[in-house]
């Protein structure tokens, strides 16, 4: 049984016993962050609060003031992230790291593992493709028999769920890992991903002492993963260590857009985050290892006041675990400088939105959690940035409002302007100074952190090579920030959309992602999901071009991204244009200019599997009814699932009509409600077999003699 | 390998319509457990004819002695009859301890390996190769380890006062939609007053 106050003075004595990760250090830190923080956030408001004085402040002045503050705070933040994460990679890196607790060659001796996949209606090629990648590399270092990996499925289209099947036994097979590579579906996914791990830790979690998540789509070298669980070994008040994972194997220009910005900015933001928030970090829900027992015994989520989406069960499950983590005196630690570790990101806009969307609900319902004293004030911290990253948004398009509206009065009040000296009158600014003073300090404010990136790689020649050379890089940045700029706009009315859709009670739905960038967005999505943009940012133009024309030029790349939004959207789908890039070197990431093993790899099995399931004698769940071999393991794995006892027999009627008119003309719920019962399984892949061509379906006789025309290599690798 | 013809001589009826349904029937009996013995991945044609063959056969002789239902029907049964009897003797399984040979031996056939590696002893009488009937035997299918349960359990977390009254407020007004949709009426009004005083 491991208690809270055991773990908090253990802790405190790793915390502070080691000089990697001493706690008096990690106040300093935090002061002289705080401190920076502070000096800038208020620097920046005087500045513009003394813009707003000099020429009469009145109410709606009063409102965009409020809204600048708030802004100006937010993107303060990320500046001394960046800041602090570049002084921070230039100085002593072995201080203030939990990678610095171990040597590099250390040899303590590793524990249980477990590695998880939560799977939901994923891509099963892509999904067991990774597995297999992760496998192979475990068994190459020599210390794959400490891991056992766990594909936790939620599948609920039964497509899915038979290829998931299909795909698990080939892959154990092939690596003859069947004791080492474990498969479960829930038959109920209560609690979403929080439920399936839940269900992972109640049923098997106590035979391990660490666990590995993984998202469908990550991929984390062996060294990394063994380094990792090393880590846990040597600090044990440690919880929970969270790798950066770098996104990879993007297509799209938006999808290379935010793979180079996530692995070129990454480094600087991380670390910064890392020099602050020490052992009091996040959790970002993948790609992170975890002490089971305490997660068992602490980290259960509780249930929120109010009704979903508002309060209710928590969406965004893992800022809030590592709170009660911490809560419990564990340390948490983000890893910023351990490489290899990765994950796929949306290939477009609309897709990105649509993750957005659930993001927005998860880290909104955080609100409640602000105010609890039980937790750490980092943690709540992390909360409230999280909030901030979507209510940012709508404060950005309040504050774009409130402007206007002032515009629009003054226009109409007919008055000139009087101005009057603020505090800036011992510079003797004119307006136009202090205006071009006011947007030079914010726009510091907001790209030094590129600019610190881009020095960080400058001054490192093996990562600027990486990066493809200094002129490359440098056109890289300047494609990335330019394209952004466009995109921002975009990306504040979706969020400021969703907030508001929170805020009434609308519910996100909780879909795959979509990692394939296809032919990029069609021009018919392209308009219906931009519409309303496109008529914002006509009626806004419309009104700002009414009253003033100045002020008109001043929004303009605003609205103008909104007018342009289904064009913006289409053309950075563009898996083409991010090839095009790709072949010029622009862009690049390390991981393109050199592949990762891990990468390859996985790209070669998911081709095999897809082509083995996507070309075996028929697709789908349709298999685990006429495939002698799937039939029976479909009907092993449902005996072995505890759940099945309870399941219904299916209507009599519904199973004849599987038979009679074929599997292709039931719904997906009839489907699965046939699938799911053991009995019925095995009485259909009987009756397949056994009955007379008239009394079967079209589809089924084709189905059955497709077998003795298939090709022996399309046999779902089973030849 | 052909399979003659006069072995799927109709058991009953003579005349030929009835003749030449019978034969069509027969085709799709063929048709049906070389299709079966494809899906357990028989790829060796010369194995794959002999073993339908054997099976017709034996189908046809108990459709001669008076066995009533469709040639597919009594194919496919005589197949499974092949099969499962084949599976107790290589897996040396006892018919009376519960255990369904057919769902042990297909999984065994195929972590065994035997589309790839054992395909001529498929169906065969004994002795076969030991390495094969040790695969055989050994071959075991679980999706997981033994189970090791324990429970997860929300530990108290209080919320402090704030999201308290906020979530208390939210109940009641859930409670009383009548109030709910007056202040919600207000929030609109007063929204549109200042909308107004700020532009005005």
């Amino acid at each position: 049984m491991v208690t809270a106050t055991e773990i908090t003075d253990e802790n405190q004595e790793i915390l502070s016993g080691s000089p990697a990760l001493s706690a008096k250090r990690a106040s300093l830190r935090r002061f002289l962050f705080l401190a920076t923080f502070t000096i800038i956030s208020v620097a920046g408001i005087l500045l513009f609060a003394d813009f707003m004085w000099r020429t009469g402040i009145y109410d709606i002045k009063w409102v965009v003031l409020v809204l600048y503050a708030i802004l100006f705070t937010h993107i303060s933040l990320g500046f001394c992230n960046a800041l602090f994460g570049f002084i921070s990679l230039r100085g002593n890196r072995s201080v203030g790291r939990i990678n610095a607790s171990i040597p590099e060659d250390s040899d303590t001796p590793l524990a249980a593992t477990a590695i998880l996949f939560p799977v939901y209606n994923e891509d099963v090629s892509r999904v067991m493709a990774g597995v297999k990648a992760t496998y192979e590399a475990l068994v190459k270092t020599g210390e794959h028999q400490h891991f056992d990996i766990f594909i936790l499925s939620d599948s609920t289209n039964p497509d899915r769920w038979i290829e998931e099947e299909v795909a698990w036994l080939r892959l154990c097979k092939d690596l003859n890992a069947l004791d080492r590579i474990h498969y479960r579906r829930r038959t109920d996914n209560v609690d979403k991903k929080s439920g399936n791990v839940r269900d992972f830790l109640e049923t098997w979690g106590a035979r391990y002492r660490y666990m590995i998540v993984f998202d469908a789509d990550s991929l984390m070298t062996g060294p990394t993963l063994v380094r990792l669980v090393r880590l846990m070994q040597a600090n044990p008040g440690v919880g929970l260590i969270q790798t950066a994972p770098g996104l990879i194997g993007a297509d799209t220009y938006f999808g290379r857009l935010q793979q180079f910005a996530s692995r070129f900015y990454g480094r600087v933001f991380t670390s910064g985050l890392n020099y602050w928030q020490q052992s009091e970090g996040n959790y970002w829900g993948h790609n992170a290892i975890i002490r089971i027992e305490p997660f068992i015994e602490h980290c259960e989520l509780p249930e929120l006041p109010y009704k979903e989406p508002i309060g209710g069960k928590i969406l965004s499950h893992d800022f809030v675990e590592a709170a009660l983590m911490r809560r419990a005196g564990f340390a948490v630690w983000l890893v910023d400088d351990l490489e290899d570790s990765y994950e796929e990101g949306p290939p477009n806009l609309i897709d990105s939105a649509t993750r957005d969307r659930r993001w927005c609900q998860g880290n909104l319902q955080h609100t409640w959690l602000l105010f609890s004293g039980q937790l750490h004030a980092i943690n709540r911290m992390h909360f409230f940035n999280g909030i901030m990253g979507y209510a940012g948004s709508l404060f950005w398009l309040l504050f774009l409002i409130a402007s206007t509206l002032s515009v629009v009065r003054f226009e109409r009040s007919g008055l000139s302007l009087i101005v009057s000296q603020g505090f800036t009158r011992n510079l003797n600014l004119s307006m136009e100074q202090h205006g071009a003073l006011l947007l030079g300090f914010t726009a510091i404010i907001l790209f030094t952190p590129k600019l610190l990136a881009w020095l960080d790689a400058v001054f490192d020649p093996a990562r600027r090579k990486r990066f493809g050379g200094v002129l490359r890089l440098s056109g890289s940045v300047f494609i990335e920030t330019l394209t952004s700029a466009f995109i921002a706009p975009l990306l504040m009315a979706f969020h400021s959309r969703f907030l508001i859709e929170v805020l009434l009670g609308r519910k996100s739905g909780w879909n795959a992602q979509n990692r394939d960038a296809g032919q990029g967005t069609p021009w018919v999505d392209a308009i219906r999901a931009h519409m309303g943009q496109v008529v914002l940012g006509i009626l806004w133009s419309g009104i700002a071009l009414y009253y003033s024309e100045t002020f008109f030029w001043w929004l303009s790349p605003v609205t103008f991204s909104l007018i342009l939004a289904p064009v913006i959207s289409k053309i950075t789908s563009s898996p083409q244009l991010g090839q095009w890039l790709r072949r010029h070197r622009l862009l690049q990431t390390p991981e393109e200019s050199q592949e990762p093993v891990i990468w390859s790899t996985c790209k070669e099995e998911e081709e095999k599997l897809r082509n083995a399931l996507e070309n075996g004698p028929m697709r789908g769940s349709a298999l685990a009814l006429a495939d002698p071999y799937i039939n029976t393991l479909h009907y092993t794995l449902l005996e072995q699932n505890p759940a099945g006892a309870s399941i219904e027999q299916p209507p009599e009627k519904l199973v004849e009509r599987v038979l009679i008119e074929g599997w292709d003309k039931l719904d997906k719920k009839e489907r699965v409600a046939v699938l799911i019962h053991p009995p019925t399984i095995r009485r259909l892949h009987h009756e397949l077999w056994h009955r007379s061509g008239h009394q079967l379906a079209e589809s089924w006789r084709e189905s059955l003699s497709a077998y003795t025309a298939v090709n022996p290599q399309r046999l779902l690798g089973f030849v | 390998m052909e399979l003659p013809v006069d072995l799927v001589t109709p058991a009953v009826g003579g005349g030929k319509v009835d003749g030449q349904a019978d034969f069509s029937a027969w085709d799709e009996a063929y048709r049906r457990v070389e299709a079966y013995f494809a899906a357990l991945r028989i790829r060796n044609k010369l194995l794959l004819s002999t073993l339908v063959h054997r099976v017709l056969q034996k189908a046809a002789e108990r459709q001669n002695a008076g066995e009533v239902g469709a040639p597919t029907e009594i194919a496919m049964d005589e197949a499974d009859r092949e099969v499962h009897q084949w599976f107790i003797q290589i897996l040396d399984l006892d018919e009376e301890a519960g255990e369904d040979p057919v769902l042990r031996g297909r999984l065994s056939l195929l972590l065994a390996d035997m589309p790839r590696q054992w395909q001529h002893e498929f169906l065969t009488d004994p002795p076969w190769p030991e390495p094969f009937v040790e695969a055989m035997r050994k071959s075991f299918l679980r999706a997981g380890p033994d189970f090791h349960l324990s429970q997860m359990r929300a530990r108290p977390l209080e919320l402090g006062p704030i999201p308290n009254l906020a979530g208390e407020t939210l109940r009641d007004l859930d409670r009383k939609p009548h109030l709910r949709n007056i202040l919600l009426f207000l929030f609109v009004i007063v929204g549109g007053f200042i909308l107004f005083y700020l532009t005005r």
